[in-house]
């Protein structure tokens, strides 16, 4: 039974004292296992950075040395800077053509369903599986150079993954060709929810049908585009390590390293574990603010959903 | 009379008891080995063997598991840091891995702990390349003496026109660049390259470089100390750009995994390959026996007395510093040095004796060009490789940035400045 009040209260079972702390209870064995499990390890890297290490082993707490190595590092922010470059190269592609997909199969266009399945196949695939395809695939000796050569285009025929130039941005390639599935799919889920009288109201009134998808269809997708961008840009954060690795192991150089492979080129390759935690914080911290900002935006959005149901007068039931 | 037969008779199946099966039975021992070599290869059925042969004679069971070269490295820093996994551990004499796996306290020192004698530890080759300079303390051993040689195709060296009957037991710079001209005027990639992790950018380095000194102590200050640019250091790196920009290596292979390089001997991609014991059998499974050509390593452009030397570097074991069962693990270390059968498996194979005691020369190798490159083994002058020497950092550096200033992103005077910049 729920109760709605009047007065804008969300919709919850009607409190009743000592059921919930009876019911924390039951949770506490899995709460305490998550906190080992996830908290533990952010905890003792915390604690590695703040420690020389020699030899894999710590030699006592250097205050923020670590951190401080890592400020005067160039490769550093070399690292942080392709993070970023990857970020604005890779979502606002692909938010742009999947929303565009996301419309034309919404629309129904001749083959949409066809269209669904070859976006969705790279989605499926795994990310280990997608970057060892793609690097034969762009191999400075591989098919596609092949395939530029033969149409008489060789001056594209480049060392995509072994050039400075051209790494990043085949890495880039890469996550929009592998990102544009989901996008696609989670904008089409939001597009079949949108009340079609909207679009037919519009149309009584004229609208034309790009005033149509600027005035009603992005406003509506507003939020599921902003909440995609943001576990984008956790993703792109914090979940490269398997393109990076297998494409081009962050080089030549540091140019496609990113912040997640520069940490674990200094705890495995350098073994600088200090050095390579502090990294690793700093990692969190960036991520962790827009996880804090994602869950904020659902809240909002959880709040502003509420705000519509009142506003459409649905029934209250009392107890 | 009845009385007392009966109590004879009991006495005589309570003694046969307490003596024949009373006996406590020794505890087995099952010890974990990790090795890179793969697990249809040769060297890992002989390592097999010796764990038979230590199995047939006392309680010891040796599991050894393969855990393949790529990642290796990465697996032992992360037992070392665990101080958990298995009791003895495959490790290289270079890169100055095995003594930089002691100082992690992955390994334990083998002369600090009665596992083995002075004498038997004398009789070692390699073992300063499995010693701490610092603190004397030995990590580990070799088990197999690797020469570094080149494989070569004798059917694309026929393709190129060139007279393999006519080849020296090791090529001079002049002599292997012009094989390598040839085999590309051919249509024909000289020298296999994948060094997307810069593996192969090591093992160059370290082969190479050396030839430009007259001893191989000469390499430790361009290894630990700054400045390392300077004439010997250029000359170095502008020979080995100049090898890659005449297009003697294969094509793409600055992107190529170094798993994928054996592939491109076997697959007939190129004509030339680096040769370690392990991959003999392997190239001759592929290509057949009267195919695979072997030679020393080219002298690579230098002018030092190590030119024309041939470097070595071993296959090395060690005991880790949490086994519970050290004792045991120094036992199956010694079937693989000190049992002559054993030895003489891995001979065969290409991997030559550790033990001063045993020469190439006294034992039978099938397949007459191993044989012939053995039979030269005894008499070649060899050193350790400089790699032995080296830090991590340094591998490191060399590991980011040699394609760089191979594809000309950066000269070798930057080269050398991004090395520096991580030597402490």
């Amino acid at each position: 039974m729920y109760y709605l009040d009047i007065k804008n209260r969300c919709s919850m079972p009607r409190y009743k004292p000592g059921i919930e702390n009876k019911g924390l209870i039951f949770l506490l064995p899995a709460f305490l296992i998550i906190v080992f499990i996830y908290v533990n390890p952010i905890i003792r890297m915390f604690l590695f950075s703040l420690e020389e290490w020699r030899y894999l082993r710590p030699e006592g707490f250097n205050n923020f040395d670590n951190y401080l190595d890592l400020l005067k590092s160039r490769h550093f922010y070399t690292t942080l800077l392709n993070n970023v470059i990857i970020i604005l190269g890779v979502v606002p592609v692909v938010v742009v053509i999947a929303l565009s997909f996301a419309q034309a199969i919404f629309s129904k266009i001749p083959g949409y369903r066809l269209y669904t399945f070859l976006f969705f196949i790279p989605v499926v695939l795994p990310d280990i599986v997608v970057a060892r395809i793609l690097t034969e695939i762009l191999n400075k000796a591989g098919p596609v150079n092949s395939f530029f050569k033969t149409i008489g285009l060789g001056f594209l025929a480049q060392d995509w993954l072994g050039d400075y130039r051209y790494a990043l941005f085949t890495i880039i390639i890469s996550l929009i060709w592998k990102n544009i599935g989901f996008a696609l799919v989670l904008f089409l889920a939001r597009l079949t929810t949108v009340d079609r009288s909207i679009y037919e109201a519009a149309e009584i009134d004229g609208a034309k049908s790009v005033q149509k998808y600027f005035y009603i269809t992005l406003p509506l997708l507003s939020s599921t585009i902003s909440l995609y961008i943001v576990l984008q840009v956790i993703g792109l954060m914090a979940f490269l390590f398997n393109y990076i690795h297998v494409m081009t192991a962050g080089g030549p150089g540091y140019s496609s390293t990113v912040l997640e492979y520069f940490i674990y080129l200094n705890i495995f390759k350098l073994q600088e574990i200090g050095r390579g935690s502090a990294a690793g914080v700093i990692l969190i911290t960036i991520t962790m603010i827009f996880v804090y900002y994602y869950l904020l935006m659902r809240h909002r959005a959880s709040k502003a959903a509420n705000k519509e149901a009142l506003s459409q007068n649905k029934i209250s039931k009392s107890w | 009379m009845k009385k007392l037969l009966i109590l004879g008779i009991l006495a005589l199946v309570a003694s046969f008891m307490i003596f024949a099966g009373g006996q406590e039975e020794k505890e087995s021992v099952t010890l974990e080995f990790w090795t890179v070599y793969e697990t249809d290869s040769e060297l890992l059925k002989i390592m097999r063997k010796a764990a038979d042969n230590l199995q047939e004679r006392s309680n010891i069971t040796v599991e050894i598991v393969s855990k393949g070269d790529s990642g290796f490295r990465e697996l032992l820093t992360a037992a070392a840091l665990s101080q958990s996994g298995p009791d003895l551990v495959f490790n290289w004499t270079g890169l100055s891995d095995i003594i930089t796996g002691g100082r992690q306290g992955l390994q334990l020192p083998l002369n600090k702990n009665n596992l083995f004698t002075k004498e038997e530890l004398s009789n070692l080759l390699l073992l300063d390349s499995c010693t701490d300079p610092e603190t004397g303390d030995v990590y580990g051993t070799a088990f197999g003496n690797n020469y570094i040689a080149v494989a070569y195709n004798k059917k694309m060296m026929k393709q190129a026109g060139i007279d393999t009957d006519k080849f020296p037991a090791k090529w001079t710079y002049e002599e292997f660049l012009d094989v390598c001209e040839k085999l590309k005027a051919a249509g024909i990639a000289p020298f296999g390259f994948a060094n997307k992790e810069g593996v192969f950018a090591h093992w160059w380095h370290s082969f190479s470089f050396p030839t430009y000194m007259d001893k191989i102590t000469e390499v430790i200050p361009y290894y630990n100390e700054k400045p390392i640019y300077n004439d010997v250091f250029e000359s170095f790196a502008s020979n080995w750009k100049a090898f890659y920009n005449a297009g003697y290596y294969v094509e793409g292979g600055n992107t190529i995994s170094i798993n994928d390089l054996w592939g491109q001997f076997t697959a007939e991609k190129c004509a030339i390959i680096p040769l370690f014991p392990a991959l003999y059998s392997i190239y001759v499974k592929a290509l057949g026996e009267e195919n695979v050509g072997i030679m020393e390593w080219p002298s690579m452009g230098g002018n030092g007395a190590l030119a024309m030397q041939n470097p070595i570097f071993g296959d090395a074991i060690g005991i880790t510093n949490w086994t519970k069962h050290p004792e045991e693990c120094a036992l199956f270390i010694k079937e693989l040095v000190f049992n002559k059968d054993i030895v003489r498996e891995f001979v065969a194979q290409g991997l030559f004796p550790v033990n001063k005691q045993f020469k190439v020369s006294d034992f039978d190798i099938p397949g007459a060009e191993l044989k012939d490159f053995a039979a030269n083994h005894d008499n070649m002058a060899t050193y350790p490789e400089g790699h032995a020497f080296w830090t991590r950092e340094y591998s490191s550096a060399i590991e980011k940035f040699c394609n760089s200033m191979l594809l000309g992103q950066i000269t070798p005077s930057q080269y050398a400045a991004e090395i520096e910049a991580v030597l402490k």
